[in-house]
């Protein structure tokens, strides 16, 4: 005789002390996560500056926190980086363009020579800017 | 047991017909022309597709700017500027185009002329060594600038000695128009393009929501006004910051008034354009910043064809017109402006 | 045993339920915890765990495809399919694996089950996003599926308790009635 519906498998119904296993391995692998994700987290903010010419990547830099000034040759272009801002110190190009632009410090900004089609972009580190998508200027 | 495979069966075969897959591909180029830097990215179902349209763009633009670019020997506007009294002959593209500018310089009180070529040459804003010419100098200029001079004949164009134009102020509006076409024909929905900060954005994003455009504060390029959500749309901003020198303390900048040949110092430091033609977009964008405030409103509800516009004055004030109210938001802006809507009524 | 056609009805009557806790829970405002579209808490799962424990994993693994399939036909969504699968099965295998431990109760089975939930989900989201951003979320779904997991072993455990007592009774008095 067959009961109306019964477990093919045993079941505890009351919580058993392997339950607390189960949840400490849980709020282990949380607590791991959480601590593993942290510098990551905390850097959501940081900003990539990526300097490149014609249209190829010829660096990209970390702008962290505490990041040491310094100055960065890129052929004739010297790139300088001060306290989280970014300029072009010298440019071979006749208009100078660059070099006026001053320092740039924000994600989105960017700092273009057209004649050596050199071009240093400050970026979200996410690569993608949760603001907006492009800029009218 | 075999019942116990109709159902996901079922579901599945359901399913098929309802479900498509919304991948998006996305291609993105960076372009130098036009004397300025190009954005272009593009969304396609397969990557074949983005990069087809992607090269489809790069190489209509480099067509545009030779034949467009005063300073390209080759190109058919220097062919015209080089004509000294004599017919030119032009294919139809440049003439429709120089006759379309023509048609704005009308429209807008002579302040948008594309023959202030000679006295944009005395500034010397985009070479190596800008001055401020003398009054003298640029009265002697003005005598040259007019567009209503220029005489359109069968497929050609003719400049009095003296005279030159410069689309500069329109060819990156007209080239924003020539991408859309592009798009249309390579099968592109979806996809955004910055020529030198000229926005054109088509469709919405691949999720389907509106582009976020941010407009560029003048006082403090970096910062922004605020954020415009957009779908095809063509945003252009005229600003005295994008190009200028400084000369004794005074600031001057690229935007010219036709009718003094000097910096237009209109009380305006900028002036944005919203609209779904480019080419009108960008004579407008200079048009309203030359006319300044008053003249610029006044334009706006008078205009044959509808636009939006956000205007900002030196004192911090912020104008957008109506048709802005909801897709303008300004909580991204970093600095304490008044936002005023403008209305027609 | 039953026959075939008795599991099937069984069968097609979980499912419904399932769907239908998954439609509810859709209601919830988990937008507010993680601003995922598709994101769900994992109520369903009761019906995986009474699947699991009462008809094995075969037919548990039916009624979860079923559920997932309809319930991402009914919202019209194709990445809610995604987020409903890889939750789903995932918490499924789990489940599987673990309620044969004798030493596990409903509550632990349950727990793990939510936990594998979330992650399947977040694992869902790193895949239609293409970004390990929704990582981010993680630590703090695993510890809601504490919640959530203790919840849905709860109502397994009262859910049991009562078909324990009505099958019961049915075995006293059910025996003389039953036509066969």
């Amino acid at each position: 005789m067959n009961t109306f519906i019964s477990p093919k498998t045993k079941v505890r119904l009351r919580p058993s002390p392997w339950d607390a296993a189960v949840i400490a391995a849980v709020i282990a692998a949380a607590a791991a996560l959480f601590f593993l994700l942290l510098p990551r987290g905390a850097a959501a903010n940081a900003l990539v500056c990526t300097v490149s010419q014609n249209g190829q990547v010829l660096d990209t830099v970390d702008i962290a926190v505490g990041m040491a000034d310094q100055e960065r040759t890129y052929g004739e272009y010297v790139v300088e980086f001060s306290h989280g801002n970014i300029r072009v110190k010298s440019a071979p190009c006749a208009n100078q363009d660059c070099v006026r632009t001053g320092w740039i410090s924000r994600g989105g900004q960017s700092i273009v020579c057209l004649p050596g089609r050199f071009v240093v972009e400050l970026a979200a580190e996410s690569g993608e800017n949760d603001d907006f998508d492009i800029v009218v200027k | 047991m075999k019942k116990w495979f109709f159902l996901p069966l079922l579901c599945a075969a359901l399913l098929c017909g309802c479900v498509r897959e919304p991948s998006a591909q996305e291609r993105s180029a960076q372009v130098f022309a036009m004397d300025t830097m190009m954005d272009i990215t593009v969304y396609a179902d397969d990557a074949a597709a983005a990069e087809s349209a992607l090269s489809a763009a790069e190489a209509e633009i480099h067509r545009l700017d030779g034949l467009l670019s005063r300073h390209d020997e080759a190109s058919a506007v220097a062919a015209v500027n080089a004509s000294s009294g004599a017919p030119v002959a032009v294919d139809e593209e440049v003439l429709s185009l120089l006759e379309t500018a023509v048609s704005y310089s009308a429209q807008t009180g002579d302040a948008f002329d594309i023959t202030v070529a000679p006295i944009m040459d005395a500034w010397n804003f985009t070479g190596d060594a800008p001055r401020v010419p003398s009054r003298e100098e640029l009265d002697a200029l003005l005598v040259h600038v007019g567009d209503e001079r220029i005489v359109f004949g069968d497929g050609t164009v003719t400049l009095e000695p003296g005279m030159a134009v410069d689309l500069g102020g329109i060819a990156k509006g007209y080239a924003s128009d020539r991408l859309a076409a592009v798009f249309e024909e390579q099968g592109i929905d979806s996809a955004m393009v910055s020529l030198g900060g000229n926005v054109y954005v088509r469709g919405a994003k691949p999720d389907g929501s509106p582009w976020r455009v941010a407009v560029e504060d003048p006082n403090d390029p970096g910062a922004y006004l605020g954020v415009l959500s957009l779908t095809d749309a063509y945003a252009i901003t005229s600003g005295g910051y994008q190009r200028y020198f400084e000369q004794d303390g005074v600031v001057y900048y690229h935007i010219i008034d036709p009718k003094t040949g000097d910096v237009a110092r209109s009380g305006l430091t900028s002036a944005t354009v919203i609209c779904t033609n480019g080419t009108m977009g960008d004579a407008l964008s200079t048009a309203l910043f030359v006319m300044g405030y008053d003249r610029a409103v006044e334009f706006w509800k008078t205009y044959e064809t509808d636009f939006d516009m956000i205007l900002m004055d030196e004192d911090g004030t912020v104008y957008l017109t109506e048709g802005l109210k909801d897709r303008f938001d300004p909580s991204a802006a970093e600095h304490d402006y008044e936002y005023v809507y403008l209305s027609k009524n | 045993m039953r026959t075939d056609t008795h599991k099937l009805a069984l069968c097609a009557v979980l499912t419904a339920l399932a769907l239908t806790l998954s439609y509810m829970e859709g209601l919830l405002p988990t937008a507010l915890v993680l601003p995922l579209p598709g994101f769900k808490l994992g109520l369903a799962n009761i019906v995986t765990v009474f699947a699991l424990y009462y008809l094995g994993a075969g037919p548990a693994f039916l009624i979860l495809a079923a559920r997932c399939l309809l319930g991402a036909m009914f919202a019209g969504n194709a990445s809610a399919l995604i987020f409903s699968l890889m939750g789903g099965f995932l918490a499924m295998a789990v489940m599987a694996l673990l309620h044969r431990l004798p030493g596990l109760s409903i509550y632990g089975v349950s727990i793990a089950g939510a936990a594998a939930h979330n992650t399947g989900q977040v694992a869902a989201a790193v895949v239609t996003l293409g970004s390990f951003a929704p990582v981010a979320y993680l630590p703090v779904l695993l510890i809601i599926s504490l919640f959530t997991g203790a919840l849905t072993g709860f109502v397994a455990a009262l859910l049991f308790a009562a078909l324990d007592k009505t099958s019961a009774g049915r075995d006293r008095h059910g025996s003389a009635a039953d036509p066969r």
